[in-house]
């Protein structure tokens, strides 16, 4: 340690503000450097001259009756309920403004994956739904409730064509009854576009467009 | 904090008001010869006092009992006193024009430099931070961290300011009593 970086630390020494390390270093250094020892010495010198100086000073204090004066007045006056700090209100509400932009900025993070999906599945043709509604690959002598049963896996199957190939496909049979032939739609959402395949019963098909 | 300093407290928060002169009274005349040393006037430290007093039993219930009470008084007495000092200082620029230190008569100089106490003399060449800060670890002997506190403030900026009050100090208290360096010689 130099004599100008110990000069700097010398008046820390004397309320032991330094740390274990620092004071050991300084305190070697001012055993060795004469000046730097005067000036330790003047600095404890002077302190000391100092509280003594306060010591001296005339003992401040209130009159008596001025203190019983204060006191009475300042009881006087309203203490402080736990009514909310108005000035607080401003940051508060900053706060909070804060807060809801980063929850809605994170909620629409969060969830962006479901909202485009969604806005991605397109509702289907009134028509193709409405064709939906009847049974769909029935065989004769067959209950009703398997063909809702098929037709519900027709629905579910749909979203999965449509949402990759912007096509939308429907299962409908012509001739439910006598299953001669089995038709299915692609609809295409961006043009328009509507291809028909018609299957025979051996599955031989002809395409149609509208 | 006094286990009997709590109770009265509580009391004084219950509405036992009586109970706050007797909490208080301890303080008075360690608050009143701070105010003092950090205006440099027994008026002005009178009314800082009486400011604190006053803040201290209307805010009594933000008091956090794990602090010490004397303490959270320093506190508040620092900030009113800042609050002071800058409302005085605005008064006297607008009245600089009309009335300076040297405008004063002789007699009433004289009678200012009478008030004035070696010690005062002593902490005039102080900044207001350095005064605050050496009142408080010097004078008041506060720790580190309870006059940062305080003074709002790092510990590292009180251990800056400290160390440049007793540099000033020393230099004072060498100017004005010399003999001591004499008798040392």
């Amino acid at each position: 340690m130099n004599c100008k970086k110990a000069k700097k630390k010398i008046p820390l020494l004397l309320g032991k503000e330094l740390s274990g390390k620092k004071e050991e270093r300084l305190k070697s250094h001012i055993g060795r450097c004469s000046s730097c020892q005067k000036e330790f010495r003047e600095l404890e010198l002077a302190m000391a001259k100092l509280k003594t100086l306060v010591q001296e000073e005339k003992a401040m204090d209130w009159d008596q009756a001025e203190w019983q004066t204060l006191i009475r007045q300042i009881i006087s006056q309203k203490i402080e309920r736990k009514a909310f700090p108005l000035r607080f209100l401003p940051k508060l509400a900053a706060a909070y403004g804060f807060a809801f932009i980063i929850l809605s900025v994170l909620f629409v993070f969060l969830f962006r994956t479901i909202i485009i999906k969604q806005k991605s599945i397109a509702p289907w043709p009134e028509e193709i739904l409405v064709q939906n509604r009847e049974p769909l690959l029935t065989i004769p002598g067959e209950e009703k409730e398997e063909s809702t049963e098929l037709q519900v896996m027709a629905k579910a199957q749909k979203p999965l064509i449509s949402p990759t190939h912007k096509v939308q496909a429907a299962s409908q049979p012509k001739k439910a009854e006598s299953q001669e032939s089995l038709s299915v739609t692609f609809v295409s959402q961006e043009t328009g576009l509507r291809v028909v395949w018609v299957f025979n019963k051996n599955f031989e098909w002809k395409e149609n467009e509208k | 904090m006094s286990e009997k300093e709590k109770d009265l407290v509580e009391m004084v928060l219950e509405g036992n008001l009586d109970a706050f002169e007797p909490l208080v009274s301890p303080y008075r005349r360690i608050l009143l010869s701070f105010a003092y040393r950090m205006s440099g006037n027994l008026e002005d430290a009178k009314e800082i006092s009486q400011e604190t007093l006053m803040r201290a039993f209307k805010y009594l219930k933000r008091y956090d009992p794990k602090r010490s009470f004397k303490n959270w008084l320093f506190q508040i007495l620092v900030n009113v006193a800042r609050r002071f000092s800058q409302k005085k200082e605005r008064i006297q620029n607008f009245y600089s024009l009309s009335q300076t230190a040297e405008q004063l008569s002789p007699q009433q100089n004289y009678i200012q430099k009478q008030l004035k106490t070696q010690l005062l003399e002593c902490l005039d060449i102080l900044s207001s931070r350095e005064r605050e800060v050496f009142l408080l670890r010097d004078i008041e002997n506060c720790g580190d961290e309870e006059s940062a506190k305080i003074l709002g403030c790092s510990s590292i900026s009180v251990r800056v300011h400290l160390s440049a009050a007793r540099k000033k100090i020393k230099e004072r208290i060498k100017e004005k009593f010399p003999y001591l360096w004499e008798e040392k010689r």
